[in-house]
């Protein structure tokens, strides 16, 4: 039950990644997305890809969990093949029919496009596959902190988007739940035009709706009940707090940059 | 109309990181016109293993036949199969949506295309079956007391007129009246209707109350099946597993042991007091 409540793709493991502080883990992809943008030379690519390739082995997480996030971007890697192939202007042509022609500069174009989209998506996957999504809403409140001068209420939104997260899988148990109670009465969501389909939402809606406000009315009522005010800053029982294996992480991001700065001119 | 469950098998998120075995290598064999209880710790298995009687579950392997028919041959007779096997959720309050109660009893009849005098008798028959009067009619069921939300959820798988009856904790969460409201009421249903009625609880006291056979399930498998009394004989197995055999059924035992000679197999407090009675009378 407890781990049907961690949602996003959470791949629980035990491994440095998964231990480090999520801040860490946050500005490590952070870097490494802005990064791959200045890579340049081959050498610079192969860094990033190797550089990448070490964390997917130190996350201990299948590689196949990894790569399910990049079926999501196959239709925009093939969509930009297509546009770039054929539509990239370029003077080296490497093959010609009719009024298709491919260019070097075109294939080039794509090649760049389609390895920086790859080493994206596996970076944000690194990270939301070791971390829960209540460590990222902890690093994010964190991040968030310097703008409460500005009237930004951190804090509130942290719990809010923690609120959130923590319902999403409750939420969706109901769902399923309601729908299979409904299923059992007789009711039919798979056929049926647009009119009866979105009709026979209705059954469903009501009582998701219904149980969510008294869910909510009870959690403010419990939340209440314990104190709760947005007005005074409040303790945490976790607090975030670097360790040794933190610090090394960010000499590692540092030297990642370094790097990729270094070898961009190669 | 007979269930028959044939080497099921069943996991939940099949081929996922969470992959969990729910139902293990399950065979039964429920008779037409039988009452049967299920009975099992929470998280044996036994509301997965019903959603599989109206195909809301698909076994990963084995199959399910009604009537000797593998309800999974054909997946366009899907819905049909659920309008003849009336399941009623844990908690089927929560599935309330309607107007009124009477709407809401109404809802599945929708899909029969029945004429509106059918309909009509049939909700009005359902609603006096679980005791709901004529002056709830037009209530909202969100008004409704917990018993009584839960009755008028009840009514609406009545009130398809199911061939098998499935009850999925009928009593979870009421308070004893309640409790015995609803128990009563299914035992009437049972011998009136003369429908396949299959009982879920982990209440043995209920279970003892009302059904003819047993299926005991502990970690998703079906670990002691028989009549009541094969069952609760097997007091040490339901202990191992986390059940007991009703109170009473102790009692009786203690009794006889400290030489008081009342027959032994009594599951309920009627049956003991009759037992007792029977010993003084004497
Ligand atoms: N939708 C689901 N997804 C994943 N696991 C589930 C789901 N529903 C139930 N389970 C798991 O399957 C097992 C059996 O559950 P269930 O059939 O509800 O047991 P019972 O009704 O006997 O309490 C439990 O371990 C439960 O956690
Ligand atoms: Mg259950």
């Amino acid at each position: 039950m407890n781990e049907r409540l961690i949602i996003g793709q959470y791949y629980p493991a035990n491994s440095v990644l998964h231990r480090l502080d999520p801040r860490v883990k946050f500005i490590g992809s952070f870097a490494y997305i802005t990064m791959i943008f200045f890579a340049e030379s081959l050498l610079s690519w192969f860094f990033a890809a190797v550089y990448l390739f070490a964390m997917v082995i130190i996350s201990k997480v299948p590689v196949r969990l990894m790569l399910k996030g990049l079926k999501s971007i196959l239709f925009i890697l093939i969509f930009t093949c297509i546009l770039n192939i054929f539509f990239a202007p370029g003077e080296t042509v490497v093959f010609e029919f009719y009024f298709i022609k491919i260019t070097l500069e075109g294939l080039l174009l794509f090649a760049k496009m389609a390895a920086r989209l790859v080493l994206l998506i596996i970076s944000s996957s690194i990270l939301t596959l070791t971390t829960t999504p209540l460590a990222l809403t902890d690093a994010l409140e964190f991040f968030l902190r310097p703008f409460a001068k500005i009237g930004l209420p951190a804090q509130e939104i942290a719990m809010m988007m923690t609120i959130a997260l923590r319902f999403i899988p409750t939420l969706m148990e109901e769902t399923e739940k309601i729908m299979k109670a409904q299923k059992a009465r007789g009711a039919d969501f798979e056929t049926g035009g647009l009119v009866r389909r979105a009709k026979a939402l209705v059954p469903i809606l009501v009582p998701l709706f219904i149980s969510s406000f008294k869910r909510a009315e009870d959690l403010a009522m419990a939340m209440e009940a314990r104190c709760y005010r947005t007005d005074i800053k409040r303790s945490k029982m976790k607090e975030l707090k670097f360790q040794r294996a933190d610090y090394s992480a960010l000499v590692c991001v540092t030297g990642f940059i370094a790097g990729l700065i270094i070898f961009r001119y190669f | 109309m007979s269930i028959e469950v044939k080497g099921l098998n069943f996991f939940y998120n099949k081929g996922q990181v969470f992959e969990k075995k729910a139902l293990d290598d399950i065979n039964m064999f429920i008779a037409d016109g039988e009452f049967v209880g299920i009975i099992g710790h929470t998280g044996s298995g036994k509301s997965t293993l019903i959603q599989h009687f109206n195909a809301l579950l698909t076994p990963d392997s084995g199959a399910v036949y009604l009537n000797g028919n593998d309800i999974n041959a054909d997946k366009t007779k899907h819905a049909e199969i659920r309008r003849k096997i009336g399941l009623v959720f844990q908690y089927p309050e929560h599935q309330l949506f309607e107007i009124s109660v009477y709407k809401d009893v109404a809802f599945g009849l929708q899909f029969l295309n029945l004429p509106p005098q059918d309909v009509d008798r049939r909700v009005r028959g359902a609603l006096k079956v679980v005791g709901l009067s004529e002056d709830y009619f037009e209530k909202s069921p969100f008004e409704l007391s917990g018993g009584e939300k839960r009755r008028a959820a009840i009514a609406g798988v009545l009130a398809m007129e199911p061939e098998i009856l499935i009850l999925d904790e009928p009593t979870a969460g009421l308070d004893p009246k309640g409790r015995d409201e609803i128990l009563e009421q299914i035992k009437i249903l049972g011998e009136e209707l003369k429908i396949t009625v299959v009982l879920v609880s982990h209440s043995m006291e209920d279970v003892a109350r009302l059904v003819d056979k047993v299926f005991v399930m502990a970690d998703s498998k079906i670990v002691l099946h028989g009549s009541v009394g094969e069952v609760f004989a097997n007091s040490e197995l339901l202990e191992s597993i986390g059940l007991a055999a009703p109170q009473i059924t102790y009692l009786m035992k203690e009794l006889s042991q400290r030489g008081f000679s009342a027959k032994g197999g009594v599951y309920t407090v009627n049956d003991a007091f009759r037992a007792i009675k029977d010993v003084l009378d004497e």
